[in-house]
């Protein structure tokens, strides 16, 4: 009783974010049904008809969805190893900068494209890789071919990988400087001691002393295994790179919200779901296992 | 203990789920007012009367409402609109919501507003969320969700008691088929919003200082169209010296917008797509065919791939927009393509204005051969007026079309008063569009403006115009003297360049195709509709691009077939079988 009664306030603070979530993210789901539904958006969820798994079989049955669902995971893994390793290597080299003004300097700069949506920067990137742009400029100063990065379908999955890890590593970067700011320096120490360089000292103290970060980015990141990123995609494809570059998600879109088939683009979003919590099941098991980290 | 927080999430969701299928109900249950409201317009129809204040006010085509009712409507709106309203006006309150209050006492309010491209998808969300408002424009697939739902209302009745003659007759143009495009088992369910179907025929753009420069012929066959390209994008046209011009313009969904391929794919009496939608047309067999699986298609296709091939399309078609294509016009990088006879407003007249030496023409489809090409054009039905069933005043959108049409082409139909056109329309400088805001329009077919202007013009006579129609005399002289800003006016209206008379001359040698399939979407349209698009454009887009070659266009129409397209085109033929 007394513990209820010093816990109370705490209870009472998280009350607000319980409330949000179930409001926003649990209330909502109440509207998955309609994948399981012939569903009419003027009769609504009560008077249309039932479909069981046609929906699905539908999906299952429709000629592009395999190489969506390819190109899908081919994205989303490519940014999320690419997200994952660029972030780190960086954070280690900015570690070592002594000049702490250069080094805030850098960081600042790098984080700053997090900030802008991908409509502007769709604009952006169409000027900056367009055949005459400057990253063509370039590479024919340097004796290349101009690459049509948007346009050429072999070449668009990377440009997609380049320009998203561009936006975002300065935000994970931050994370691990916070991670590296937290080793022991003593650790340091003992290694210097012990005649460790500078690549033994990362390799074996600043490296184990930010696993667990790694470890939790990577598990976070695993959710998003199926999510390619619609912003970025949707900006930036056009038909020429449909083979390469289509995704769940805009496929969900020109489907449910320009043809109007609700059901099936919410049919198309459940399966999406279900195959991203497994995989986060999975990821939290072996992350679980092999690294001892826990969320809950 | 986990158990149990499963049954409580469990039962949350089942909470949430009963809610709001409640919500559904109650917004079913709740009693409609309607019952009250044909009785009310009996009692007037059987007390003609009208000069009796006390009699019942809905009456006339455009009668006011004694107590002033409520409308909610939804309709979308260009997206700049903003900076051409007249100060102080916005969406909500302007000079169309004021007059019709005052005239036909008729309060409008939008439950939202977003911009046109926006608009089909905000509608939809709407839809689903249940809450119609009175009145609203839609679209195909909501008209044919709404009626098979049973929720709009009944207008043949009102239609004919109040529609005045004007309306009767533009909406019922074409023999009709327009209203019974709107219409589902004899009943009018729908107005339908047309415009001109030579509004949306192509014409051939040239850039003429260019052509002269490089002593070239004007385009009569597709051949000189071909020859053309090569020259803009290789001769040097702007004479710069550096090789900074394109050919043939091309934007990245090939068909519908600005710049629209259609109209070279017709030079070869190919009639690939309507936009990006499918068009069919009757190949002389009484079946009706698909347009983008026909040999003309592949033919045109070759040429394309051979022009890009040849340096003379844009190497980065496949990235730029409309808007893109719209620039290279303006700052002087494009002269050739395939548009809208409108095209003199922009992108034109911007370019005009940069390098004032620029000309331009718009020419009719050359042809490939010696016979003449045909414009393909949509069905010019872009959507449908619809009121909610349970709506107390239907006659009230009704009234709203007679007020457009009275105040756009005036009491008679024979055009309009200075006054209306400056204030309910467009100022006399253009920078005031107040037509924008109009609650209700439809675009018609009707068109006394160019043609008594250009009719003047021949006749170097203008005092038989009235004074609106005298302001676009003025500005074409003023654009006729070499007034940069007034170019597009002069390119208007000028009768052996005026691109109005081009397009009209498609209607009157009977040069146009139209879509001919106008019903709702098939069952396998609306499942396959995305993947056979989808897989057009990537094979036209690849093919043009010489990615791969023109023989995998047999391909596509082997597959275009499997995904469902023989399935469609037999849907589309029993559908034609009862609707020709």
């Amino acid at each position: 009783m007394g513990r209820l009664k010093r816990e109370f306030p705490y209870h009472l603070m998280i009350l607000p974010g319980v409330l949000f979530v179930l409001l926003y993210s649990y209330v909502p789901m109440a509207g998955l049904v309609i994948a399981f539904q012939n569903f009419v958006p003027v009769l609504g969820f009560s008077k249309s008809s039932w479909a069981g798994f046609d929906n699905f079989v539908y999906i299952y049955h429709l000629p592009s969805v395999g190489q969506v669902l390819w190109n899908t995971l081919f994205i989303a893994v490519m940014k999320i190893a690419a997200g994952l390793l660029v972030p780190i290597a960086v954070a280690l080299l900015l570690n070592e900068l002594r000049l702490v003004a250069f080094k805030r300097t850098v960081q600042t700069l790098i984080y700053l494209p997090h900030f802008l949506s991908w409509v502007i920067l769709a604009g952006i990137l169409s000027d900056v890789l367009s055949l005459d742009g400057i990253v063509n400029r370039l590479v024919t100063a340097f004796g290349g071919e101009p690459i049509y990065f948007l346009g050429d379908s072999r070449i668009f999955p990377f440009t997609l990988v380049a320009s998203d890890v561009w936006k975002e590593f300065g935000f994970a970067t931050i994370v691990y400087l916070a991670a590296l700011t937290g080793i022991d320096p003593s650790l340091y120490e003992a290694a210097r001691i012990d005649g460790a360089n500078r690549w033994r000292q990362t390799l074996y103290v600043t490296l184990p002393g930010i696993v667990p970060i790694i470890i939790l980015m990577a598990t976070l990141s695993l959710g998003n295994v199926l999510n390619a990123g619609f912003d970025q995609v949707f900006n930036l494809y056009n038909p020429s790179v449909y083979s390469t570059g289509d995704i769940i998600d805009t496929m969900i879109y020109r489907v449910g919200l320009q043809q109007s088939q609700f059901s099936v683009s919410t049919a198309l979003g459940l399966f999406k779901s279900f195959v991203s919590f497994a995989l986060i099941s999975i990821s939290y098991i072996l992350a679980y296992r092999f690294a001892n980290y826990r969320i809950f | 203990m986990r158990r149990k927080s499963i049954a409580l999430l469990l039962g949350l969701l089942v909470t949430a789920m009963s809610a709001s299928a409640c919500s559904q109900n109650g917004g079913e249950a709740s009693p409609s007012s309607s019952s009250a409201s044909p009785s009310a317009s009996e009692t007037s129809a059987a007390s003609p009367s009208a000069a009796s204040p006390s009699a019942e006010p809905t009456d006339g085509p455009l009668t006011k409402y004694g107590t002033p009712i409520n409308v909610s409507l939804l309709n979308k709106f260009n997206s700049n609109i903003s900076d051409k309203l007249a100060p102080g006006d916005t969406i909500e309150s302007n000079i169309w919501t004021r007059s019709i209050a005052e005239d036909l006492g008729i309060n409008i309010t939008y439950p939202w507003v977003v911009a046109n491209e926006q608009y089909v998808d905000k509608l939809n969300v709407t839809l689903a969320s249940g809450s119609l408002p009175d009145i609203m424009l839609v679209h195909d697939q909501q008209f044919k969700q709404l009626s098979d739902a049973g929720l709009l209302a009944d207008l043949t009745d009102v239609f004919d008691k109040y529609a005045t003659d004007l309306v009767k007759s533009d909406l019922g143009s074409l023999n009709g088929i327009f209203l019974k495009a709107a219409s589902v088992d004899g009943k009018q369910l729908g107005l339908p919003l047309i415009t001109d179907p030579t509004a949306e025929a192509r014409v051939l753009w040239v850039r003429m200082d260019w052509l002269e420069k490089l002593g070239l012929p004007e385009p009569q066959t597709m051949d000189d169209v071909i020859a053309i390209a090569k020259a803009f994008a290789n001769d040097d046209p702007d004479g710069d010296g550096k090789q900074d011009t394109y050919g043939l313009a091309l934007n990245k969904d090939l068909f519908g917008g600005f710049p629209d391929i259609n109209g070279f794919f017709n030079g070869y009496h190919a009639y690939s797509n309507s936009w990006g939608d499918a068009f069919w047309y009757d190949d002389g067999s009484g079946k009706l065919v698909n347009g983008s699986v026909q040999p003309e298609t592949k033919t045109a296709l070759g040429k394309l791939q051979e022009l890009y091939k040849a340096g003379a399309i844009d190497r980065e078609f496949g990235t730029k927009d409309g808007g893109m294509v719209t620039e290279d016009v303006a700052s002087g990088k494009l002269g050739l393509w395939y548009g809208d006879y409108w095209n003199f407003v922009t992108p034109i007249q911007t370019a005009v204005v940069n390098d004032p030496n620029a000309k331009f023409k718009a020419f009719s489809l050359p042809s490939a051969d010696g016979e003449p090409a045909k414009a393909s054009v949509t069905f010019p039905l872009t959507g449908y007026w619809v009121v909610k069933k349970d709506f107390e005043h239907p006659e009230a959108l009704i009234k709203l079309v007679n007020y457009y049409y009275e105040k756009k082409y005036g009491a008679e139909g024979k055009g309009n008063t200075p006054d209306n056109q400056q204030t309910f329309f467009s100022s006399a400088d253009g920078k005031i569009k107040s037509s924008y805001v109009a609650p209700v329009w439809i675009s018609g077919t009707l068109d006394p403006k160019t043609l008594s202007v250009i009719d003047a013009i021949k006749k170097n006579d203008p005092s038989g115009l009235n004074e609106s129609y005298r302001t676009d005399y003025d500005n074409y002289i003023k654009g006729k003297e070499g007034d940069a800003s007034h170019y597009g006016d002069f390119q208007n209206y000028d009768p052996d360049i005026s691109p109005q008379l081009t397009r009209r001359a498609y209607a009157d040698q009977n040069r146009l195709v139209v879509n001919a399939f106008y019903g709702p979407l098939t069952k396998t349209m609306e499942s396959s509709n995305d993947a056979l698009k989808k897989l057009q454009m990537e094979t036209f887009t690849r093919i043009i691009m010489g990615s791969v070659s023109i023989d995998e266009f047999d391909k596509y129409v082997e597959n275009w077939n499997k995904l469902g397209g023989d399935k469609i085109t037999e849907e589309v033929n029993a559908w034609y079988a009862t609707n020709r």
